[in-house]
């Protein structure tokens, strides 16, 4: 059972980078690379995201004593939120299509007041 | 350095896990050590590099707000203008306060050394009070624009340099009524230290607040608003040429000084060029300290956790935003237009009856124009070369209506497209024509006025527009904003009437960015209350329409107040009467167009030549009602009598606002709505 998440356009920008490759995990040091967002903003949205169903978060599974580093937490996007997320996506993406577009489909706007 | 810098980092992160919540706490804490440890170790990374990615990583997240608290980043574009305005606001405020303060103790009070400190910090405390009553009310207002939901703590620090650029603005104002321009360079380095000081700052009072240990914010304010104040002074100091006293051996010389004149900028009024160090000290930290109290009021404020009852109510926009606003005039950008357009009609009224109308026509010269036995006086030489008061004794009548006329019809409009009620604009925009009676009749028309009844302008509408926020919403909307165009579209060709008053004289830039931005203006709301209120669908983009009209009275009003067509006129009367003729008749068309463009007709070019002659027909009724008006009613209150002079604005007013209110009904009576039409 997923939550819905507000949309804003930090949100977007991890889940676009997470649907790149479901499947793989990925840490927060690389999240914050590949959307360029600082931490700050970046922590707050996982965990947003976790609480809502869309992720969940998985241990690296090593010895740190023999790795010399501590274990990594890696997120990946649940099921649930890989439908729900390319949805969301899918409708930003339209809605922020030009105006232009719409003239496609010949739909009018309606008048003023 | 580097164990500095991780221990650092490390407070840094056990500061930002304590506000998570408790489940998420030892997950968190385990996955951020393993980050900053993988920032500590990057191959090919020099140290320092390190170290600074070790600490803006731990940092960014001791300043976020965890999930669940909500935050939204400070909206810039609708809250700059009211951080702009705040240290205007607290200006005014303590004008009205210390300004009894000083003069109270007249007459009965010594002033020994003990008695002078013990007003000074009298003063400061009241500026200091003020400044966080003014901070905390406009903060409370932007709160309540953006849902319920405080400001992050990042948006906190960038909120402080509009307060910083708005404190300047004063300085320069004040600065610019007594032309002290020598010594600005002070102005400028405590600005650049406050702009480098204040933000982090204020985050940090704001990071405090946000986590509800708002007494210690407060306490963590008021330590830091004096010492901020003390630093930039010495700053200042230490930057100024050598001073007797400084030579003199006494280090702290400049304490002495400090806060001698409280009162912001007023005390500019005393000072002269060239200006030492010694005569800024008095005046400057007023300023700081104001800057300092007054963002970090902002601070606490706007990072405060809301109840959930505050949270979960509805903005005044929302709960006051009708239905039946259409789609284009909902978007931000329309009513924000429309305020920018007020606040420029204000601005030209102050610049026109405080600098233009002594430079073009003395306004105190009308009474005096008629001798007590009704002869008529010669002109008299005005403040620019070549011009006299004839020309400007009605023209700048005419343009202070115009411009007052124009900052209403703006702000109604801007009210009409968010859905609020009209009456606190009506009463601000009859303030504003009494202060203008009242300055006009006390002959107090002089450029030292200028910031004073600028700022006063834009505070009245701040007012106007803040006080239309907690009534209840209008009722017909699109009626009002069809009143206010065609009202618009019937003063546009008639705003360059005063053509004939110029001659063969090259209007001054000043004069014409009046005489040609006010129906520039007025042209701009016409096309966006046609665009608005139209049956036919918007061609898009929006902006297109507006701005393309616009051009036109912009350059052709430009071109038209040229002296080189006075040249070309002088010889040859039946042009120049038609020249003149041509603003007076094109209202009737105009006004036909606007119409017809908001019903969704056609008008064909045909009718032009008969709908001019029924301009110059209206024409003439509107000059003679305006005359009825201002003889009888306008020039009896502004100078105590009445004159000869034949205006055409308040007659203009009158005629356009029944011919747009009967419009306005009619249209608004027939309108069918017109479903949206796919295919």
């Amino acid at each position: 059972m997923t939550e819905r998440v507000r949309m804003t356009t930090s949100v977007a920008q991890v889940l676009a980078v997470l649907l790149e490759d479901p499947e793989t995990g990925r840490y927060g040091l690389e999240l914050m690379q590949a959307t360029g967002q600082p931490s700050g903003t970046l922590y707050p949205i996982l965990t947003r995201l976790q609480e809502a169903g869309w992720l969940r978060a998985d241990w690296e599974d090593i010895d740190p004593s023999v790795e010399g580093r501590p274990a990594r937490r890696y997120h990946r996007l649940t099921p649930e939120g890989v439908a729900a997320a390319s949805a969301e996506l899918a409708a930003l993406r339209a809605k922020l299509r030009p105006r232009g577009a719409a003239g496609a489909t010949g739909f009018k706007p309606a008048p003023g007041w | 350095m580097n164990g500095v810098s991780q221990r650092i980092a490390a407070r840094l992160l056990e500061a930002a896990v304590r506000r998570w919540p408790a489940h998420l706490r030892e997950e968190l804490r385990q996955e951020w050590a393993g980050e900053l440890h993988a920032l500590g170790h990057e191959a090919g990374v020099v140290a320092p590099v390190r170290m600074w990615r070790q600490l803006r990583f731990a940092a960014s997240l001791a300043l976020a707000r965890p999930p669940g608290a909500d935050a939204v980043s400070l909206p810039w574009l609708g809250n700059t203008g009211w951080l702009f305005l705040a240290p205007l606001l607290t200006l005014v405020a303590a004008l009205a306060a210390l300004v009894p303060l000083q003069v109270l103790p007249f007459g009965w009070v010594t002033y020994t050394p003990t008695s002078t400190a013990l007003f000074v910090i009298e003063n400061y405390l009241v500026e200091v009070a003020l400044a966080a009553v003014v901070g905390t009310l406009l903060a409370r207002r932007l709160l309540r624009r953006r849902a319920g939901r405080p400001v992050s703590v990042a948006g906190c620090g960038w909120a402080t340099l509009p307060l910083i650029a708005g404190l300047l603005a004063v300085d320069v104002l004040a600065r610019g009524t007594n032309q002290v321009w020598d010594g600005g360079l002070f102005a400028i380095v405590a600005a650049l230290c406050l702009a480098a000081l204040l933000p982090p700052l204020a985050a940090g009072v704001a990071a405090l607040s946000a986590r509800g240990r708002r007494g210690l914010a407060i306490t963590l304010a008021a330590v830091a608003a004096p010492a901020l104040t003390l630093a930039i002074s010495y700053a200042m100091v230490l930057l100024a040429p050598q001073t007797p006293a400084a030579a003199a051996g006494r280090p702290w010389w400049w304490l002495a000084y400090l806060g001698r004149e409280p009162i912001l900028s007023i005390s500019y009024y005393e000072m002269d060029d060239p200006l030492p160090i010694e005569t800024v000290l008095p005046v400057l930290p007023g300023f700081v300290l104001t800057a300092v109290v007054l963002a970090l009021a902002h601070a606490i404020r706007l990072a405060r956790p809301l109840s959930s009852a505050a949270a979960t109510a509805p903005t005044a926009t929302e709960a006051s935003q009708p239905s039946d606003i259409p789609t284009v005039a909902r978007d931000p950008w329309w009513h924000r237009t429309a305020l920018a357009g007020a606040i420029y009609s204000v601005l030209a009224w102050a610049v026109t009856l405080t600098y233009l109308t002594p430079n073009i026509g003395v306004q105190s010269s009308w009474p005096s124009r008629v001798t007590p036995d009704g002869r008529l006086l010669p002109e008299q030489p005005a403040g620019w070369p070549q011009w006299t008061s004839e020309e400007g004794r009605l023209w700048m009548h005419e343009l202070q209506l115009s411009a007052i006329v124009c900052a209403a019809l703006c702000l109604l409009c801007a009210a009409a497209y968010r859905g609020r009620p009209v009456l606190p604009t009506l009463a601000g925009s009859i303030a504003l024509l009494a202060v203008n009676m009242v300055v006009v009749r006390g002959g107090w028309t002089t450029p030292r006025l200028l910031p004073w009844l600028a700022a006063g302008g834009l505070i009245l509408g701040i007012a106007a527009w803040s006080a239309s926020t907690r009534r209840r919403p209008i009722g017909r909307p699109r009626r009002l904003v069809i009143t206010i165009t065609v009202l618009a579209a019937f003063l546009v060709p008639g705003s360059f009437f005063p053509r004939v008053y110029v001659a063969d004289r090259q209007a001054p830039p000043a004069l014409l960015l009046v005489a040609v931005g006010l129906p520039t203006i007025l042209t701009i709301l016409a096309a966006m209350g046609v665009l608005a209120t139209s049956t036919l669908p918007p061609r898009r983009p929006l902006w297109r329409l507006p701005a393309t009209l616009a051009l036109l009275p912009a350059v052709g009003g430009v071109l038209y107040y040229h002296d080189r067509l006075g040249h070309v006129l002088t010889g040859q009367p039946s042009l120049a009467i038609l020249f003149i003729a041509v603003p007076l008749g094109l209202a009737v068309p105009v006004v036909v167009w606007t119409i017809a463009a908001i019903s969704g007709r056609r008008v064909s070019l045909f009718l032009a030549p008969p709908l001019f002659l029924a301009g110059l027909a209206v024409a003439a009724g509107t000059i003679a009602s305006a005359a009825v008006l201002a003889r009888l009613l306008l020039f009896p209150m502004e100078y105590g009598q009445t004159y000869d002079g034949l205006p055409y604005v308040p007659g203009a007013v009158a005629g356009g606002l029944l011919l747009g209110y009967v419009t306005a009904v009619r249209l608004d009576r027939a309108r069918s709505p017109i479903p949206s039409v796919p295919g």
